[in-house]
C-alpha cells in the first residue's frame, strides 16, 4: 500500500498567466490583418485547357474592352494607343535597346535598395523583437519615422545624394526597411513560449535559444516581410525616377509622356508592370514554400 | 532560481524607466541635429529650430489653405472613392463566386501596375486636372480595399448563411445585413493600407503634376534650396501620416467594437 | 487543495522543496498568489502525482520545480544543490505536446534535439531506440503536422527518454 506523503500542499488557486508584455504591437496586428495574396493564390493552377481558359478569356476581354473604349471615344484616341501598337513598341524597344537601359537601371535600383533594406532591417528587427530594452528605446524613433511617406523624402534625397543611383538606393532602402523590421520583430516576439520552455528544458543556452528556436520560428514572418518589401521597392524606385529624373523606367515613362510619344509611354508602363508582377509572383511562391507547409503560426503585418 | 519578490512598484518603475530612456534617446537625436545644424557642418541639415519655425509658418500662414488643406482634401476624397468602390466591387466579386476564374488573372495583373506609373498615363488622358489626381489616388488606394473585401466576403462563416436561409432573406438583404458587417473587419484592414497609399500618391501627384499641396511645397523648396522649408514640409507630411493612422485606428475601434470582443472570446 | 503522494521510499532525497511560493504580477499591477507555501521532499526512485482542480497551480508548481519559472520565495534543491535554471538530467513532456515539438524539424530531428551536442552516430542510434519504444519506427521523416495527436504525444515522449 503506497504510503501517503506527509506534506500537504495548500495553495491558493486561480493564477493568471503573468503578462509582463508591455503594449505589444500596435493595434494593427490584433485587428483583422490585411489579406495576403499568398493565401488567395493557394488554388493550384491546372495544366489543362479548362483551367487556363477563363484567365486567358479574361485578359482578351480586357484588351477588347480597351479597344472598344478607344473606338467609341470613351478613351481619347490621341492619348491612348491600341494594344497591338503598344506591344509592338514594347518588343522593338527591348530589341533595339531603348527600353533595356532603363529596365536595367530599374532592376538595379529595386534590387540594391531591397538588399540594403534587408541587411539593415533584418538584424535590427530581430534585435528589437528579442530585446525588450532595445524595443522600448527605439520605439519612439521608429514610430515617428515610419509614417513619413517615402516619396516625400525624394527631395531630401536629391539634396543629400544628388541625382544618381545612390539617391535611389537611399530612398528605396528607407521605404523598404520598415516591413522587414516590423515583420522580423513580430516573428521574433511571437515565438511560442512553449517552444522556448521545451528548448530550455532540454538545456539550451541563451545563444542556442536564439539560434535554434527564435530564428527558425520567425522565418515565416520574415519571409512575408521580405515579400512586402520587394513590392514596395518596385513602386518606390519608379516614383523616385519619375520625380528626380534619375535613370530608370520611371524617367523613361515621364520623358515619353512629355515628348508626346504615346505608345512608348504605355509600353514603359507595361514593362514596369510586368517586372512588378514577376516580383510579386516570385515573392508569393517563396512565401508559400516557407510559410504554409511548416508552421503553426503565420504572422502578417502590412 | 530565486528572484526578488515582484512588487507593483518594481514593475511600474521598469516601465517608466524604459519610457524615460526612450524619450531621452529621441531628444538626444534631436539635440544632435540641432548642434550639427548650428555648427553649419554641412549645408544639408539646417538646425531643427529653424525647421520648427518654418513648420509654424506653414501652419499659420497662407500655406495652410494653399498647400496643407488641398493635400488633405485630395487624399481623403481619393481614399473615400476607393473605399466605397473597392468595398462594393469586392463584396460582389466575393459573393458571386462564379466570376472568380474570369476576373482573377486580369485583376492580378492590373493590381501589379505600380500606381506611380499610372500618373503619366492619367495626365495624358485626362490632362493635369483635379479629377485626374483624385482618380490616380483612388486607383492606387482601390486595390487593398478590393482584395480585402473579396477575401473578407469569402471567409464569412458559412453558418451565417444557413441562419439567413431560415429567414428566407433575399440576396440583397443577405449582402446588406450579413455579408457586409461580417466582412467589415477585413475591409477596414484594407482601408488602413489604402489610406497610407492614398497619402503617398497624393504627395507624388503633387510633385509631378500639380502646383499646390505639401508635395509640391517640398519639391519647390528643394529646387530653391530653401532647406528648412523642405524639411518642414517633410515633417508636416509625417505628422499628417501619423494623424491619419491614429484617427483611423480610433474609428476602427469604434466601428468594430463587437469584433474585438468576439475575437477575445474566440481566442479564449 | 493539492495533495502529494509518494510510492515507496528508496534512495536519498532528490528534490527538496521548502516554503515555495509564487506570485504573479499582472499588467495592471494586480498581485496573484499562485502558490502559497509548499514544502515536501521527494526521494530518488519514487513517483509523485500532483492532483487538483483546474487552475489550482499545478502547472505553476511544475514550472517552478523544473526551473522554467523563477519562484518568488522559498527554496528548491536538487540533490542538495539549489536550483539554477533547468537542472541537468531533467526531461519534460509537455501537456500541449503539439506545440512543444519544433514544427520545422522532422520527427527524427525533434527526438534527437536533446542530444544535439553528441556525435551523429550516437544521436542516430539513441533516437532510433527511443522511437522504437514508442512504436513510431518509419516516421522519422514526417513532420509534426503530418501526425495525429496521439503520435505527436509519442514523439514528445520519445524525445524525453532519448537521453
Amino acid at each position: 500500500m503506497p504510503a501517503r506523503g506527509s506534506s500537504k500542499l495548500t495553495a491558493r488557486f486561480f493564477y493568471r498567466e503573468a503578462t509582463f508584455e508591455m503594449q505589444d504591437l500596435p493595434p494593427a496586428v490584433t485587428h483583422a490583418t490585411a489579406v495576403d495574396p499568398a493565401a488567395e493564390y493557394r488554388r493550384p493552377r491546372g495544366r489543362n485547357l479548362r483551367e487556363r481558359l477563363p484567365p486567358a478569356v479574361g485578359f482578351m476581354a480586357c484588351a477588347l474592352l480597351w479597344e472598344l473604349a478607344r473606338i467609341l471615344g470613351v478613351l481619347p484616341g490621341s492619348a491612348t494607343a491600341s494594344v497591338p501598337e503598344i506591344l509592338r513598341v514594347l518588343f522593338s524597344g527591348l530589341m533595339n535597346g531603348e527600353l533595356v537601359d532603363p529596365l536595367l537601371a530599374s532592376i538595379q535600383a529595386t534590387a540594391g535598395g531591397f538588399l540594403w533594406a534587408v541587411v539593415i532591417g533584418l538584424p535590427l528587427g530581430l534585435l528589437i523583437g528579442v530585446s525588450r530594452w532595445v524595443d522600448a528605446v527605439t520605439r519612439q524613433v521608429v514610430e515617428f519615422l515610419r509614417p513619413i511617406p517615402s516619396v516625400s523624402l525624394i527631395p531630401v534625397g536629391i539634396v543629400v545624394f544628388g541625382l544618381g543611383m545612390g539617391m535611389q538606393y537611399f530612398l528605396v532602402t528607407f521605404a523598404c526597411v520598415w516591413p522587414v523590421v516590423i515583420n522580423a520583430r513580430y516573428g521574433a516576439r511571437n515565438v511560442d513560449p512553449l517552444l522556448l520552455d521545451a528548448a530550455r528544458s532540454m538545456g539550451c543556452s541563451r545563444r542556442e535559444l536564439l539560434q535554434r528556436v527564435v530564428l527558425p520560428s520567425s522565418l515565416p514572418a520574415v519571409v512575408t516581410g521580405l515579400r512586402l518589401s520587394a513590392i514596395i521597392a518596385v513602386i518606390v524606385a519608379v516614383a523616385t525616377q519619375m520625380v528626380s529624373g534619375s535613370p530608370g523606367l520611371g524617367r523613361y515613362i515621364v520623358r515619353a509622356q512629355n515628348d508626346g510619344a504615346v505608345p512608348e509611354t504605355y509600353a514603359g508602363v507595361l514593362l514596369i508592370s510586368l517586372f512588378g508582377w514577376l516580383i510579386s509572383v516570385v515573392g508569393i511562391r517563396l512565401e508559400r514554400r516557407f510559410v504554409t507547409a511548416r508552421t503553426n503560426t503565420v504572422g502578417e503585418m502590412s | 532560481m530565486t528572484s526578488s519578490p515582484l512588487t507593483e512598484r518594481s514593475l511600474i518603475r521598469r516601465r517608466s524607466t524604459q519610457h524615460a530612456v526612450a524619450t531621452s534617446f529621441s531628444l538626444a537625436l534631436l539635440a544632435v541635429w540641432e548642434l550639427v545644424g548650428q555648427a553649419g557642418l554641412t549645408p544639408f541639415f539646417p538646425p531643427i529650430s529653424s525647421v520648427a519655425v518654418e513648420v509654424s509658418d506653414i501652419l499659420t500662414g497662407p500655406q495652410l489653405t494653399r498647400d496643407v488643406l488641398p493635400s488633405l482634401g485630395r487624399a481623403l476624397i481619393g481614399f473615400g472613392v476607393a473605399s466605397v468602390g473597392g468595398a462594393t466591387l469586392g463584396i460582389c466579386l466575393g459573393y458571386f463566386r462564379s466570376l472568380e476564374p474570369w476576373t482573377q488573372s486580369p485583376l492580378e495583373f492590373i493590381r501589379s501596375v505600380p500606381p506611380p506609373a499610372v500618373l503619366p498615363l492619367a495626365v495624358m488622358v485626362m490632362g493635369p486636372t483635379y479629377t485626374m489626381r483624385v482618380a490616380v489616388i483612388a486607383f492606387g488606394a482601390f486595390w487593398p480595399v478590393l482584395l480585402n473585401a473579396i477575401s473578407g466576403t469569402r471567409h464569412v462563416d458559412p453558418m451565417y448563411f444557413d441562419v439567413a436561409r431560415t429567414w428566407k432573406a433575399s440576396s440583397w438583404e443577405i449582402i446588406r445585413r450579413l455579408v457586409f458587417p461580417a466582412a467589415l473587419p477585413q475591409i477596414m484592414a484594407g482601408m488602413r493600407i489604402a489610406l497610407a497609399i492614398a497619402l503617398v500618391l497624393t504627395v507624388l501627384s503633387e510633385m509631378i503634376a500639380a502646383s499646390s499641396g505639401l508635395g509640391y511645397l517640398v519639391l519647390q523648396s528643394q529646387r530653391l534650396f530653401a532647406l528648412d522649408r523642405m524639411y518642414a514640409g517633410v515633417v508636416m507630411l509625417g505628422v499628417v501620416g501619423w494623424l491619419f493612422t491614429v484617427v483611423f485606428a480610433q474609428i476602427e475601434r469604434r466601428v468594430l467594437v463587437w469584433y474585438e470582443g468576439q475575437k477575445g472570446l474566440r481566442d479564449g | 487543495m493539492v495533495e502529494a503522494g509518494a510510492i515507496g521510499q528508496t534512495g536519498s532525497p532528490l528534490i527538496e522543496v521548502e516554503h515555495l511560493s509564487k506570485q504573479y504580477l499582472s499588467a495592471d499591477g494586480r498581485v496573484t498568489q499562485a502558490i502559497g507555501d509548499v514544502s515536501f521532499t521527494q526521494d530518488a526512485g519514487t513517483f509523485l502525482a500532483v492532483v487538483g482542480p483546474s487552475g489550482c497551480g499545478k502547472t505553476t508548481l511544475l514550472k517552478c520545480l523544473a526551473g522554467l519559472m523563477p519562484h518568488t520565495g522559498g527554496e528548491v534543491r536538487y540533490s542538495g544543490e539549489p536550483i539554477r535554471d533547468v537542472p541537468e538530467g531533467l526531461s519534460i513532456v509537455f501537456q500541449e505536446y503539439t506545440r512543444s515539438l519544433m514544427p520545422w524539424l522532422d520527427v527524427r530531428r525533434n527526438v534527437e534535439f536533446p542530444l544535439r551536442h553528441e556525435p551523429r552516430p550516437v544521436r542516430a542510434e539513441r533516437a532510433a531506440r527511443a522511437l522504437s519504444y514508442v512504436h513510431l519506427e518509419g516516421f522519422e521523416s514526417h513532420y509534426p503536422w503530418q501526425l495525429s495527436g496521439g503520435m505527436q504525444q509519442r514523439v514528445s515522449i520519445a524525445r524525453a527518454i532519448v537521453s
